[in-house]
């Protein structure tokens, strides 16, 4: 079985595009997922940002909805600068500060979103912060790979390491936090099950049978989280993408198209453990070509 | 002598205005000390017309609770119902919950009750059982009674005082029955604090001369936890969606949005819409997260339960959740259809209100959006069902009206 962050290997991943674009692509993707969900889509509304300030603080409503509107439209702003600047061969020194600024925006507002969630009254709101991690983690971790950009000196395996690291701990979390909603029966995930199944593939499954699929989905959700940490087996990793896309496009399947802000902003959910199977997959490819 | 006799009068006259001024007009606040009853409520979770829960609360556990009851009107005790009793769940705050459960009671009739713990009883006070033949019935139906206290009593003070004068005037079709609550009592749903202040305010729904309003509860998204069942007096595990008669005529069901909503619960719907649809006319649903929202993206119930509404042809959703008011042209199939369905509501008993999105396609004319502290009123006739929206204050913001199926057993045409 391969690991990540092989002690051999780390130093000479000073250069890695295919995994730079992945994230950038993430987090574009995430950012219009935020924007189409509080901003721009047919369904949009506000974030709990906007509820926490007007209902929690009594800030006047106009004023939360523009503090909301504005962290979503910087969101999606920063996303589509982090894309557009990876687009150019080599980055200019503002360039990168901007992308810096840009990804810092992301990992902040981010953030800010799911502490409010988790300030807020819902159920399973505490667990939040975890929940969201790697959405908040994806812009976090490619802000440490390109913050040498503004700064001229090369990224370091290190850097690769902490990033790298950092969304391992992401992935982790978020799934462990599914699994233990999932091993409770969380009602929205058997609904997950259950449309999916009425819309897709028509099996007719039952609510019972349904949350017994929800629990057993739930005890793999944090196997796999902590095999993560514990083990970092690339194929755990590979997992863990491919059952974060499916839960991404369940959303899609269970509510169809209308949802499509659900699923992107979600992009995380897979795109955080497909860095860590590309970085892992690098490391194996330079540990071979040492060892040949 | 003229002078004293003008004196006297106008004493008497500006007497008679302060007593008019500050007389109570609902019943409550009672203090919530020892093992002084507090917090009474009348709750329809079952058949309104022979059985009800007559529930109260207590700050000390004590030892006996019951409920003395009689027909209103008569002065010797009809009987005794001992209560449960048990402790609120959540939080550190001490208090204790007792629920006496009437039955074979007699429709349309005024029950008197007083409240007893440990020989503290509360005053009498009374209320309707709801009527089991085929006559006008009205119901308010509101949501969204948490965050603001002072808001949500002024609405419970304005819903007591329609209450009464529902009952002032000749005309029994406007008689107000119930308060069907969409739900999100409180922000917290596991915080007893905060559910001891909104039973505390509740009570002000009650008349001043003790009439007490039973509420058809909806559990909202911030009511989590146990004490949402300890408060209404469901039963532990209780799934919290069940449908009720009120009159001959109407099917009220009240719906689960907190729970899975395509599973047992959707197939459980679709079987009480299919055997109420034929016997029934008027079918109407309330639940807590919108379908089709004002402000938010919309529920699973628009894939859950959506479809299934359209099959049976319900006449009239109720949905809170939103914190504004709302009145959906009439949908079917995901478009505007006269033979569909109207959703109201979206909840104004005393949340602070957000400015809806009135472009979204079902708002917009016929139908309508606006904010504001609200009750809707519900009145189920023979040949239509008359809603108007009722602003805090009094004034009308809203009114609609729906004609019966022509054939409510098949034909979805009104």
């Amino acid at each position: 079985m391969t690991r990540l962050n092989s002690p051999q290997v780390v130093s000479t991943l000073e250069h890695s595009p295919d995994l730079l674009w992945l994230l950038r692509i993430v987090v574009l993707v995430q950012c219009v997922g935020l924007a189409g969900l509080y901003f721009f889509a047919g369904f949009e509304s506000e974030s709990d940002v906007y509820g926490y300030l007007y209902f929690d603080h009594g800030w006047p409503e106009s004023v939360a909805q523009r503090i909301d509107d504005i962290g979503v439209i910087a969101c999606l702003v920063a996303g589509l600068w982090v894309f557009l600047a990876g687009l150019g061969s080599a980055p200019r020194r503002m360039t990168s500060l901007v992308s810096l600024a840009s990804l810092v925006t992301a990992f902040v507002w981010f953030l800010v979103v799911s502490l409010a969630h988790m300030i807020r009254g819902e159920p399973f709101a505490s667990l939040s912060l975890g929940e969201h991690a790697v959405r908040y983690t994806v812009p976090l971790a490619l802000a440490i790979i390109v913050v040498h950009q503004v700064w001229n000196f090369r990224a370091s395996g290190t850097q690769y390491r902490w990033s790298m690291s950092l969304l391992a701990i992401a992935s982790s979390a978020t799934f462990m936090v599914h699994g233990y909603k999932a091993i409770v029966l969380y009602p929205a995930f058997t609904d997950l099950i259950l449309l999916s199944d009425a819309n897709l593939l028509g099996l007719g499954l039952s609510q019972s049978t349904s949350e017994t699929i929800l629990a057993t989905i739930g005890i793999i959700d944090i196997a796999v989280a902590l095999l993560l940490i514990a083990t970092r087996w690339r194929v755990i990793a590979i997992y863990m993408a491919v059952w974060g896309l499916v839960t991404s496009i369940s959303r899609l399947t269970a509510f169809g198209f209308a949802a499509w802000p659900e699923t992107l902003i979600r992009a995380a959910n897979w795109g955080a453990p497909l860095a860590l199977v590309i970085y892992h997959g690098k490391s194996t490819t330079t540990v071979s070509t040492k060892d040949d | 002598m003229i002078n004293n006799r003008l004196r006297a009068a106008a004493m008497f006259f500006v007497l008679t205005c302060w007593v008019a001024a500050t007389a109570p007009r609902s019943l409550g606040d009672a203090p919530l000390v020892g093992t002084n009853p507090a917090h009474w409520r009348v709750t329809w979770i079952s058949d309104p017309s022979t059985t009800a829960t007559v529930s109260w609360s207590t700050a000390k556990q004590g030892k006996t609770h019951q409920l003395r009851y009689r027909v209103k009107g008569k002065t010797d005790v009809q009987g005794t119902q001992l209560a449960r009793s048990g402790r609120f769940t959540g939080g550190n705050v001490e208090l204790y919950y007792h629920h006496a459960r009437l039955a074979d009671l007699q429709p349309s009739t005024a029950y008197e009750v007083q409240l007893s713990s440990d020989g503290n009883d509360s005053p009498w006070l009374y209320f309707v059982t709801a009527p089991v033949d085929d006559r006008p019935i009205t119901l308010l139906h509101g949501g969204d009674s948490r965050s603001d206290s002072a808001m949500r009593r002024k609405m419970n003070v304005m819903m007591a005082e329609m209450v009464t004068d529902s009952y002032a005037n000749n005309d029994n079709a406007d008689d107000l029955l119930a308060l069907a609550h969409g739900g999100d009592y409180i922000v917290t749903g596991t915080n007893m604090q905060l559910w001891s202040v909104w039973l505390s305010d509740h009570e002000l729904t009650t008349g001043s001369d003790g009439r007490m309003l039973p509420i058809i509860p909806a559990r909202g998204n911030h009511d989590k936890g146990k004490p949402f069942n300890e408060v209404f007096g469901f039963p532990d595990e209780d799934p919290n969606y069940y449908a009720i008669d009120l009159g001959a005529q109407v099917r009220l069901v009240t719906l689960n949005t907190e729970t899975s909503t395509a599973g047992d619960q959707a197939k459980w719907l679709d079987g009480e819409l299919a055997s109420s649809r034929p016997r029934y006319r008027w079918l109407v649903a309330q639940y807590h997260r919108p379908a089709f929202p004002a402000v938010k993206g919309p529920s699973t119930a628009l894939q859950s339960w959506v479809p299934l509404f359209e099959k049976h042809n319900v006449d009239l959703v109720c949905e809170a959740d939103g914190h504004n008011i709302k009145r959906t042209v009439p949908i079917r199939d995901g478009k505007l259809d006269e033979t569909g369905i109207v959703y109201i509501g979206e909840g104004g008993l005393g949340v602070p209100q957000r400015t809806p999105k009135d472009d979204r396609w079902f708002l917009e004319s016929p139908g309508m959006a606006d904010q504001g502290h609200h009750v809707f009123v519900l009145t189920f006739q023979e040949d239509k069902l008359h809603g108007k929206c009722v602003l805090l204050g009094g004034k009308i913001r809203d009114q609609f009206e729906l004609k019966v199926r022509r054939n409510f057993e098949q034909d979805p045409v009104r």
